[in-house]
């Protein structure tokens, strides 16, 4: 909406011509796509951008990565999947512009030798997963969905056993992957076959509990019932000082952030919170399926989140356990259980 | 040449990159006519190769390739450059600062030393968590570079208690074209000549700079502002200099346009944040001092909205062309000076807004920041034709050739009006510094 009074100054100030040419534009104002007005923005989020702040290239900022997009047309470059699921742009930009969001769309328009290559990576981590998970089937009210990623970082045994001692009626079902690779490589086809294999199993069940924020947030987006374990766990006394690591999923979509931080509390832990938290949180390098494109700056970003802190790291989420060697808060809860 | 130079380049273990995309990267600073040719899916220029050098060494061992084969060089830090500065026209290296990105904070001496391609809005949250400021405030603080800021002496929006870059600066370690390396003993102080500030405003002529000591402060634990409405800019003008005894840290006047913006609001505002020890006194002298009336919240509703830029993405796709024109005045032509180039702005056919704040003050003047906006059927030509005018204005009532955003290309007609005889000098060191002539090729004179 424009002002009124700017109008009429313009009314007042602007030569004939171009007031009839305004006229036919002015409805217009503003409703260029996000690639396009992301392009146009000198960058106002790059100081957040975690892939930038680790590969050091203007290609992977935000606005130059649009910039790409925009020109993605016959081809598209390598640097569109330069990006994180971390929405740290889109926190901070006055139009609340998600480059990946936009990115993932231009994904999902080119067959790329990176995506197959990912898929191919990623798929031989999940395949890995399938044993362990049939070999603890078990029937419950509550369908514990651990996601790909609790497997890979040894979460999956200590979560059962603290669900366990929760006294939660859980299940345990076959293993599937809520998709989120597929997704964020634009794979559409490949993620809606997915997702609903998920949402089939999730209708046997009252509701999902997951270790992993991605999986929660890609459930909830689909229309499945599915919360975050932290709302299962309960305190335990175990003191000391801690940093809580923000999840960016955790914070910015599933907005959880004083949760964690009341459940510390409660368990006698000093809080310290680093340089980016809660919601200005900053990805630790593992977030999305950047980890199997730009492995060597995944771990670079692991890194510089890593010297962020100067207490031992607490997170809610395998796959920043893993980037961060930090604690899970399933298992400082699992150990005075 | 450009070939040889990339081979040693790789042999001599320097991050290269001939990918397209990269390309694409380097192809521009912000200057708003830029931004028009990406809409037709252009680039302004595209350099043959981006090197990304991690060390001063490094940068030094790029500029001694370059300079034996003499392929032109062009310096990019954020490239929120808006004067045309770094645009590689005739191809060559693309040199990114951004990998120099060290930061030491030195707590004890109130200092911290960065790379040249540390991002300013990333340096400045870490020193926040630690209690600290650089109060080197730029608009572009999210997106432009330490060594950026050395490159075009830049100005922050708390300039006016804590001064401008060269005012922050401590030290400073450059490479030169040739690929010398050249630092200084820090120190707080020295009389003798002071050469590390021929790289203030140097905008990449003369070399690279790598490393910047810069002053940081405790963050203040007082913090008050003022908002004060008048009916004219010369008693906002006035007024804003009566304030400069108060040693304000921030003062704005916003015309009765951008009043309109900010506030939405049709009068002069002045507002005014005083910070530190004895700041709520100070306020509320100011607010007995000054002659408009009094006002609640528009320094805060500022404050909250100083780095939203957000409008240039919704009219340029329109076919808008926008641009800030910053000059300097001194107090006694600032009101006409302001009236005059307003005037001269909307006097070319296309213009739909002209507006101004004054953004920087000095004890002996401050700086205009006009904004214009319009809707031709010639970009260009009325681009042009809006600069030509208003600088015209400008010099004609008292005002220079730029404030903070330097010359670059768009602006090195006018050099000699603001640098006057000192040119010569500048193009004799230049030459000395720089005999093949492969940093930033047209940048400020051809
Ligand atoms: C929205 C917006 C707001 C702005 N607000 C302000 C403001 O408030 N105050 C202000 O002063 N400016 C402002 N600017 C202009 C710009 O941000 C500054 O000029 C900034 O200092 C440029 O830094 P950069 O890292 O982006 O440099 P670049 O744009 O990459 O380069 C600018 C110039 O410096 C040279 N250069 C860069 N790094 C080096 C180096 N290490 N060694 C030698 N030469 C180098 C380049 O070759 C070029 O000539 C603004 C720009 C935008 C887009
Ligand atoms: S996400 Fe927003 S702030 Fe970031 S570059 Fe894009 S438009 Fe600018
Ligand atoms: S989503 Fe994250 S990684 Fe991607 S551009 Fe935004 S801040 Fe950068």
């Amino acid at each position: 909406m424009i002002n009124p009074k700017v109008i009429s100054r313009i009314i007042a100030n602007t030569d004939m011509k171009t007031k009839l040419r305004l006229a036919k534009v002015i409805p217009k104002l503003g409703k260029a796509d996000e690639i396009t007005r992301c392009m146009l923005c000198p960058n106002m989020c790059l100081h957040l951008c975690p892939v930038f702040d680790a590969e050091r290239r203007l290609t992977v900022s935000p606005s130059v990565k649009a910039r790409l997009g925009y020109f993605s047309e016959n081809h598209t470059y390598e640097a569109i999947y330069h990006c994180l699921p971390c929405d740290a742009c889109k926190n901070a930009c006055p139009m609340d512009i998600s480059v990946n969001d936009n990115l993932r769309e231009i994904r999902a328009g080119f067959d790329t030798e990176i995506a197959r290559k990912a898929v191919e990576r990623i798929e031989r981590e999940l395949l890995k997963n399938l044993k362990k998970a049939e070999s603890e089937r078990r029937d419950g009210r509550i369908l514990y969905f651990p996601g790909c990623r609790t497997f890979e970082s040894g979460l999956f045994d200590k979560t059962v056993e603290v669900l366990e001692k929760l006294n939660l009626d859980f299940a345990i079902d076959d293993f599937l992957c809520c998709g989120m690779p597929y997704y964020e490589l634009g794979l559409y086809d490949r993620f809606k076959t997915a997702i609903e294999e998920v949402k089939r199993q999730a209708s046997n069940y009252e509701g999902v509990v997951s270790n992993c924020p991605h999986c929660v947030a890609i459930m909830r987006e689909n229309g499945i019932k599915a919360a975050h374990l932290i709302s299962v766990l309960q305190p335990v006394k175990v003191g000391g000082d801690f940093s809580f690591h923000d999840p960016c999923i955790l914070a910015r979509k599933l907005d959880i952030v004083e949760e964690p931080r009341k459940l510390l509390g409660e368990m006698g832990c000093s809080i310290h919170e680093p340089v980016f938290s809660k919601r200005d949180t900053h990805c630790c390098g593992y977030g999305g399926v950047y980890r199997f494109i730009a492995p060597e700056y995944a771990e670079k970003i692991a890194s510089n989140r890593k010297e962020h802190f100067s207490h031992q790291i607490v997170t809610a989420c395998p796959s920043c356990r893993m980037a961060l060697k930090a604690v899970d808060i399933v298992e400082l809860v699992g150990e005075r259980l | 040449m450009i070939d040889r130079a990339v081979e040693e380049l790789k042999a001599a273990g320097i991050s290269v990159s001939t990918a397209e995309e990269d390309k694409i990267a380097y192809c521009k600073d912000f200057n708003p006519l830029h931004l028009h040719r990406l809409l037709k899916k252009e680039t302004p220029a595209l350099p043959d190769v981006v090197v990304f050098p991690k060390s001063t060494e490094e940068v030094s061992a790029v500029l001694r390739i370059a300079n034996t084969y003499g392929v032109p060089v062009y310096i990019f830090g954020g490239a929120s450059g808006v004067i045309d500065a770094a645009t590689p026209y005739e191809g060559g290296i693309a040199l990114s600062t951004l990998a120099l990105n060290r930061v030491e904070i030195d707590a004890d001496n109130r200092m911290v030393k960065a790379g040249a391609g540390v991002v300013g809005g990333r340096l400045e949250k870490i020193l926040n968590h630690h209690g600290f400021t650089l109060r080197h405030s730029p608009q572009s603080l999210y997106c432009s570079t330490v060594g950026g800021w050395v490159a075009t002496a830049a100005s922050g929006q708390f300039s006016t208690g804590y001064g401008n870059i060269e005012n922050l600066l401590i030290s400073l370690t450059a490479v030169l074209p040739d690929g010398e390396v050249v630092t200084e003993k820090m120190t707080p102080r020295r009389a003798g000549p002071d050469l590390k500030k021929l790289f203030v405003g140097s905008e990449g002529l003369l070399g690279v700079v790598t490393e910047v000591v810069m002053k940081i402060f405790e963050l203040p634990e007082e913090f008050l502002t003022i908002s004060v409405e008048y009916d004219t800019m010369g008693e906002a003008v006035r007024d804003a200099k009566a304030l400069m005894s108060l040693k304000p840290a921030l003062i704005r006047i916003f015309d009765d346009e951008e009043s309109i913006r900010y506030f939405d609001l049709e009068k002069f505002t002045l507002i005014a944040v005083f910070e530190g020890k004895g700041a709520g006194s100070r306020a509320d002298i100011a607010k007995k001092m000054v002659s408009g009336e009094i006002a609640e919240g528009y320094a805060e509703k500022w404050l909250g909205r100083r780095f939203d830029v957000s409008d240039i993405s919704k009219i340029v796709p329109l076919g808008f062309i926008f641009d800030t024109i910053e000059v300097a005045c001194f107090w006694g032509d600032a009101e006409r000076l302001y009236h005059e180039v307003i005037n001269a702005i909307r006097r070319v056919e296309g213009t739909v807004t002209a507006s101004a704040h004054a953004s920087h003050f000095y004890e002996s003047g401050l700086c205009f920041y006009f904004t214009f906006a319009g809707y031709p059927e010639d970009v260009e030509k009325y681009y042009r034709e809006v600069w030509e005018r208003a600088i015209k204005a400008s010099l004609k009532n008292g005002g220079n050739v730029t404030h903070h955003h330097g010359i670059g290309r768009l602006r090195k007609s006018w050099l000699s009006a603001e640098i006057g005889g000192y040119i010569s000098i500048l193009k004799d060191i230049k030459t000395m510094f720089d005999k093949r002539n492969i940093l930033n090729r047209g940048v400020m004179f051809d």
